[in-house]
């Protein structure tokens, strides 16, 4: 069949790029390989074969790249990639979360940065290490471009294997559907899917290409340990790897804060860690590297733990593609909150990890015995720096290790068909092991600076050691008291973080002469810094919101299921943590709709000393229902957090008609009698017999001509009614009185004149609908501590990288 | 050759260590029966709303008070309270998982206890990218 209006060639055009790519990169590994295994002289050739294959990989990625992001970009919903992440109403920036959205897109994104990255190397590294580390790379792509390839192999209808999916596959060829029967079915697919409202967040546009160029500069420090141990040159890998494990960790690190801050400033988790599968998958190769980067300086200052860190640089790149796997193949299922759908790609990223393993294991095996390992002569102990180090690696391992099977419950469960969950109390259970390690370290980390290589006379150091410690205590204490921390093992790692804080102070308060240089030093006061706004944080975490609404607890009530929520009716005045909030009311800025708050705080004048409104907002997606995002009031010690958990639906607040009731006769015996009627307050001022002149009219020639005044208050309102009776001609006439807008209406059906007692009946409307918002707010003392912390560990390793550059542009001057 | 034998033998003890604990910790994904004969332990249910009965959340009446019935892989259907906020897209959730144990009720019936939930998590496999193209009919 002829489809109409279908744009064809694009699709053609970057599928054909896909296998480019692939060919390629499959070109550049054989080449590669090739220069590695080859002598001197066949070498260069195959060095060049492999440079420009690689050249021709990176043109073809370049192109799938512009395609895909013209199909979007165009709103060529013929294709299912573009029609499934983006919709017309999508602003442009966006169209860039729209890309990444999708498995396929990020895979690009991480292709993408390979080929970067695979470049800058051959810019910046040189000649030496370009077979292995370009090897590995191609392979790399090679692994990865298959994810794109979407096409079927083996014998039709008896051994088939579809491998990849391609992001430039028809919506017509994806989906089952009726309309695709029809020649102009283009005309009636209006619009895209859309891109999921959670990821229409500036942090979606700067995260994924901050994570994945972290996940893509794990693969070079990988490339350079494969190629050591593949061409028996043990020893001066480690130079240039080092630099290159800084870029991968600054990035890395860039990467998972910033995913921090965005899961804390517009998503409704309540905090910046969660202890997420996802999120554990990409701590878990920094933490290998950082503890490889500590292996690599021992062995360059003093030839200490070569193996070690052979086997954690090849790790950390493992661990990538493990938490690729976590995250891609579903097998998450329901213990994360990061929806992965599962494209079917499963067994193609276990190749794809396998391989990689193989790869490691074999030539480690191969290699073990062959590895330089120091001769140790008994003296090394413990007061040597590099032994400190090596510990403090260890300890980093045990950190990943404890991690990384809690994280992989659900993997054991696939193999083993078992039936486990992760622990009810995750956070608490990852605090439990992860807080005593953070001790070690801190303390690991700050004394090593004290110690010097080989040997460390241990006289000045214990005294160091004894004099950060006073002023430690002293500060420990006076933070555990001024923020009523009082549990020892918090205490404890509040005085490793003080300890680490004053430590590292002191160091380069000393060094303050070649300042630029300490970016480890920088480094590690800023995770100093950080861990203590982590403990502080989320130790003294506070829902200011609890049991604020006086709601009956029900029978199984217990203190632990405290009712964090609390409702707001609009223009309600709520104390809340020691401000009046008031909700005034939303505007709607599509897609979203601000929740006005405002919070006011008086002093004993009643003046308003303090006064800020905010705007938590949501979407209500006819798709995925109610989505919350935060507001936050941020101070110099503590955030105010807050997001809403429930609002009215608008349509249910549009004033239904108010039918009034069936009237309801009650007796008032005197002036002040009062009478509580559901939301109203009534006041029976007394009867009145002398009507004022807007009455003469009827009240002409009336024998009898009484009205009841009757004063009305609800919430909100005070207001006066008078219902009169009448007798005119033997006839009585009752004229009720109501209020303006639908609500209270007063008839005087008779009076007793001789006990003053009236009866009046009174017929109400339901209640009209009144806006509200169920708001959730919590308390974050010093979180800045964590920001300004990562802040300051983020420099360090920009430090150091830029030292490190200087140095070894030195080095090969010197060559 | 000692000196790293011990610190194989301490980064193996830990690595047990990890692995007894994580094994003793973790909590299982059970079904209501098993979660009834222990009230006492905590336990994952995974089920579907029991849409044969209304699910009930009155904010303005209470803010934290969430009543639904869910259904049990094995097809067993019990009252859950849940004393916090509705989730985020809950009526639609295909599968709901949730944590927390069985109250006996007062007068020790069967039927009367509930399963009062710490945590609801849900799950939208197919949460936004659902794959529903417009029928003719239904569009210009």
């Amino acid at each position: 069949m002829e489809y109409a209006g279908e744009l064809l060639w694009p699709g053609h055009l970057g599928h054909f790029a896909v296998i480019v790519s692939f060919c390629a990169a499959l070109m550049s590994t054989l080449s590669y390989g090739h220069a590695l295994n080859g002598h001197t002289l066949s070498r260069g050739r195959w060095e060049q074969w492999g440079r420009w294959s690689f050249g021709i990989h990176s043109a073809a990625v370049f192109t799938i790249i512009a395609t895909l992001f013209g199909i979007i970009y165009f709103h060529r919903y013929e294709y299912h990639y573009a029609w499934s992440h983006a919709s017309k109403a999508l602003p442009t920036h966006y169209i860039l979360s729209a890309f990444w959205e999708g498995q396929e897109g990020s895979f690009l994104l991480w292709i993408f940065w390979h080929t970067v990255l695979g470049w800058i190397f051959l810019a910046v590294s040189g000649r030496r290490w370009e077979a292995g580390v370009m090897g590995v790379l191609s392979l790399a792509q090679l692994m990865l471009s298959s994810m794109l390839l979407g096409t079927t192999l083996g014998l039709p209808g008896l051994m088939e294997w579809s491998i990849g999916s391609s992001p430039f596959t028809l919506l017509r060829d994806t989906l089952q559907a009726p309309i695709f029967n029809r020649p102009d079915y283009l005309q009636w697919i209006t619009d895209g899917n859309g891109l999921n409202p959670l990821l229409q967040n500036p942090w979606m546009v700067i995260h994924p290409p901050v994570l994945f160029l972290g996940f893509a500069s794990c693969t070079i420090p990988f490339g350079y340990a494969v190629s050591a141990l593949w061409t028996r040159r043990y020893e001066d890998w480690v130079g240039p790897a080092q630099g290159w494990t800084l870029v991968a960790i600054l990035t890395l690190g860039s990467g998972i804060v910033m995913g921090a801050a965005w899961a804390y400033e517009s998503l409704n988790f309540g905090g910046y860690w969660a202890w997420d599968p996802v999120e554990n998958a990409s701590l878990l190769p920094w933490l290998l590297l950082v503890a490889a980067l500590h292996g690599m300086h021992a062995y360059t200052k003093s030839r200490y733990s070569l193996r070690s860190t052979f086997i954690l640089v090849l790790l950390g790149f493992l661990m990538v593609l493990y938490a690729t796997f976590l995250t891609r193949s579903g097998i998450l299922g329901e213990s994360s909150v990061h929806s992965f759908t599962d494209l079917g790609l499963s067994g193609q990223l276990l190749i794809f990890l396998g391989a990689f393993v193989l790869l490691a294991l074999i030539l480690l095996l191969l290699r073990w015995r062959a590895i330089p390992a120091r001769e140790t002569d008994g003296e090394e102990a413990g007061s040597s720096r590099e032994f400190w180090l090596f510990a403090g690696s260890m300890t980093l391992v045990i950190s990943a290790l404890q991690i990384l099977f809690t994280t992989s419950i659900p993997v054991f469960n696939a193999i083993a068909g078992s039936n486990l969950a992760p622990p009810a109390e995750v956070v608490s259970y990852y605090n439990r092991w992860q807080l005593p390690i953070a001790v070690i370290i801190l303390l690991l980390g700050t004394v090593a600076f004290e110690l010097r290589f080989k040997k460390s006379d241990p006289g000045p150091v214990l005294q160091w050691i004894i004099q950060i410690t006073l002023i430690a205590v002293a500060m420990t204490l006076l933070v555990a008291y001024t923020m009523g921390i009082g549990y020892w093992s918090y205490i404890l790692l509040i005085y490793a973080s003080c300890f680490a804080l004053i430590g590292n102070l002191h160091q380069l308060y000393r060094r303050r002469h070649k300042i630029m240089k300490q970016g480890g030093l920088t480094a590690h006061l800023g995770f100093a810094l950080m861990m203590l706004g982590v403990l502080v944080s989320s130790s003294r975490k506070e829902v200011v919101s609890l049991n604020l609404n006086n709601t009956p607890l029900g029978p199984n009530f217990s203190p632990a299921q405290a009712r964090e929520n609390v409702l707001l009716y609009a223009n309600q005045s709520q104390s809340i943590a020691g401000y009046s909030v008031r909700y005034q009311g939303d505007s709607v800025v599509e897609p979203n709709r601000y929740y006005k708050l405002l919070f006011e705080q008086k002093d004993e004048q009643g003046k308003v000393r303090f006064s800020r409104t905010l705007y938590p907002n949501a979407q209500i997606n006819p798709k995925m229902g109610l989505i919350a995002s935060p507001a936050t009031m941020h101070f110099v010690d503590h955030d105010l957090y807050m997001h809403v958990t429930q609002v009215p639906d608008p349509a249910s607040l549009q004033a239904t008609t108010q039918e009034y009731k069936e009237p309801v006769l009650h007796y008032l015996n005197a002036r002040g009698d009062t009478l509580m009627l559901q939301e109203y307050l009534l006041v029976f001022e007394g009867l009145k017999t002398n009507l004022d002149s807007a009455w003469s009219a009827q009240s002409s020639g009336a024998e009898v001509a009484v009205g009841a005044p009757v004063r009305v208050q609800r919430v909100d309102t005070t207001f006066s009614l008078m219902p009169v009776y009448m007798i005119r001609n033997g006839v009585e006439f009752r004229y009720p009185d109501q209020s303006a807008e639908p609500g209270i209406r007063l008839q005087l059906q008779s009076i007793d004149p001789g006990q003053q007692q009236i009866a009046l009946a009174v017929q109400t409307t339901p209640p009209p609908p009144r806006p509200y918002v169920v708001l959730k707010m919590l308390r974050f003392p010093w979180i800045n501590a964590v920001w300004y912390g990562s802040f300051l560990l983020v420099l360090g390793l920009s430090m150091s990288i830029v030292h490190r550059n200087r140095q070894y542009r030195h080095e090969r001057m010197a060559d | 050759m000692k000196r790293s034998a011990l610190y194989l033998l301490l980064l193996v003890g830990t690595g047990l260590a990890i692995l007894v604990s994580t094994l003793g910790e973790s909590s299982s994904y059970v079904d209501f029966a098993e979660a009834a004969a222990n009230p006492d332990r905590s336990y994952h249910v995974v089920g579907q709303l029991d849409r044969g009965f209304p699910m009930v959340y009155n904010p303005t009446q209470d803010a934290n008070l969430l009543r639904f019935r869910l259904r049990d892989q094995q097809g067993l259907s019990m009252s859950v309270v849940y004393y916090g906020a509705k989730p985020q897209d809950f009526e639609r959730s295909e599968q709901v998982v949730i944590v927390g144990k069985v109250v006996p009720g007062p007068s020790k019936q069967e039927n009367k206890s509930v399963f009062v939930a710490d945590q609801i998590l849900t799950k939208c496999p197919s949460k936004y990218t659902e794959d529903k193209v417009p029928t003719a009919s239904t569009n210009p």
